[in-house]
């Protein structure tokens, strides 16, 4: 159910809200979902709709946070589950 | 000694969503732009009607506040607003004079400025994502090319158009970091504007050039547009250059609506008003 929360809200921020409240609830699905492959996708989502694009091509900076995430909640779960 | 014992189901789930992630990011990367387009065209299809709705909703919502908001506090807005109003009012008219003089010199020298204009809507502005760029409802179907210029009121230039779909555009602002701009400042200077994100830029020109605080900052084209004017000047002893700092005149974050004009000959332009300077120099 959170995860389900947490995702819509984490998509309806990419279209409504300024890019730092997706980030903070990329940071809440980071931390309360497991395998959140939403923010890589979310990522991509973003990048292919906001970015320039142009000579240098489209900007994958969302896509790469978004990885990052993903690969960091691996990290943070597995210590979070040790420490219980 | 104990060890914990390795959770081989999870890992092998973990495993497969990392190969569906995978999957789809090379999907992405690697068939190019006709899946981008296809995802882009799927998003607008959601986001567009959204942003429309969530611009009647504030303009609604507007209205409101205006009830709201105290008498008094309405009468000195109204007050201040009617006195900016006239000074703009005599500002415009000389303006205009300028304006016609300036359209009729070039009609006695061979050139017709004609600029065909679009008007688009701005359905996001950059404060929704760290690009520094402008969704526009204005696209292919409008005749939006790829690399026209963005115009906010009648001779701000901000950006450029720089991907285009069926029925809405992308434009990257000046201001947007790594984006580098040809500009002349102070009638004379011809230098590179440096975006610095969120409708700022910065300029090195070097120090014995002379630059005051508010000298106009250009776009040169037939018609030359407004980039901004100089704010701050940092002059430091040990560096032979100077930084110029100024802000687009616009706020970026508040437009609701710009002009697009065809990028087509600003090369040239740029080209043969290069030589007019080094022809006066």
């Amino acid at each position: 159910m959170v995860r389900i929360i947490l995702t819509t809200l984490f998509f309806i921020s990419i279209v409504l809200f300024p890019w730092w409240v997706t980030l903070i609830f990329a940071c809440f699905l980071l931390i309360s979902v497991d395998r959140p492959f939403e923010l890589v996708v979310g990522g991509v989502g973003m990048d292919i709709l906001y970015s320039g694009g142009g000579e240098g091509g489209i900007v994958w900076l969302a896509t790469i946070i978004g990885i990052l995430f993903f690969m960091l909640s691996r990290i943070i779960r597995s210590r979070l589950r040790l420490s219980s | 000694m104990t060890y914990l014992q390795k959770n081989s189901k999870n890992s092998r789930s973990y495993l497969r969503v990392v190969f569906i992630t995978l999957l789809f990011l090379s999907g992405v990367f690697f068939l190019g732009d006709t899946l981008r387009s296809i995802v882009r065209e799927g998003i607008s299809f959601v986001a567009v009607p959204i942003w429309r709705g969530e611009q009647e909703v504030f303009n609604y919502l507007g209205g409101w506040w205006g009830i709201l908001a105290s008498k008094h506090t309405l009468l000195a807005e109204n007050n201040e607003l009617s006195k900016e109003i006239q000074d703009l009012r005599i500002r415009l008219l000389d303006r205009t004079i300028l304006r016609e003089e300036n359209l009729l010199l070039k009609e006695a020298l061979g050139r017709i400025d004609y600029e065909k204009k679009t008007l688009a809507t701005v359905l996001a502005n950059p404060s929704r994502s760290p690009y520094d760029t402008l969704i526009l409802d204005a696209g292919k179907r409008d005749g939006v090319l790829l690399g026209d210029l963005v115009i906010a009121g009648d001779s701000v230039i901000i950006g450029s158009v720089s991907r285009v779909s069926q029925t809405t555009s992308v434009a990257v602002l000046f201001s947007a970091p790594q984006v580098v701009t040809d500009v002349i400042v102070g009638g004379d200077i011809r230098t590179q504007a440096y975006g610095r994100g969120g409708g700022n830029f910065e300029i090195r020109v070097p120090r014995d050039q002379e630059v005051s605080i508010g000298a106009p900052v250009i776009f040169p084209l037939l018609s030359p547009k407004v980039f901004g004017f100089i704010e701050e000047v940092y002059v430091s002893p040990a560096d032979s250059f100077q930084t110029l700092l100024f802000q687009m005149p616009v706020n970026v974050f508040m437009l609701e609506r710009v002009y697009l004009i065809p990028s087509s000959g600003v090369a040239s332009e740029l080209e043969s008003y290069s030589e007019h300077l080094r022809s006066e120099e």
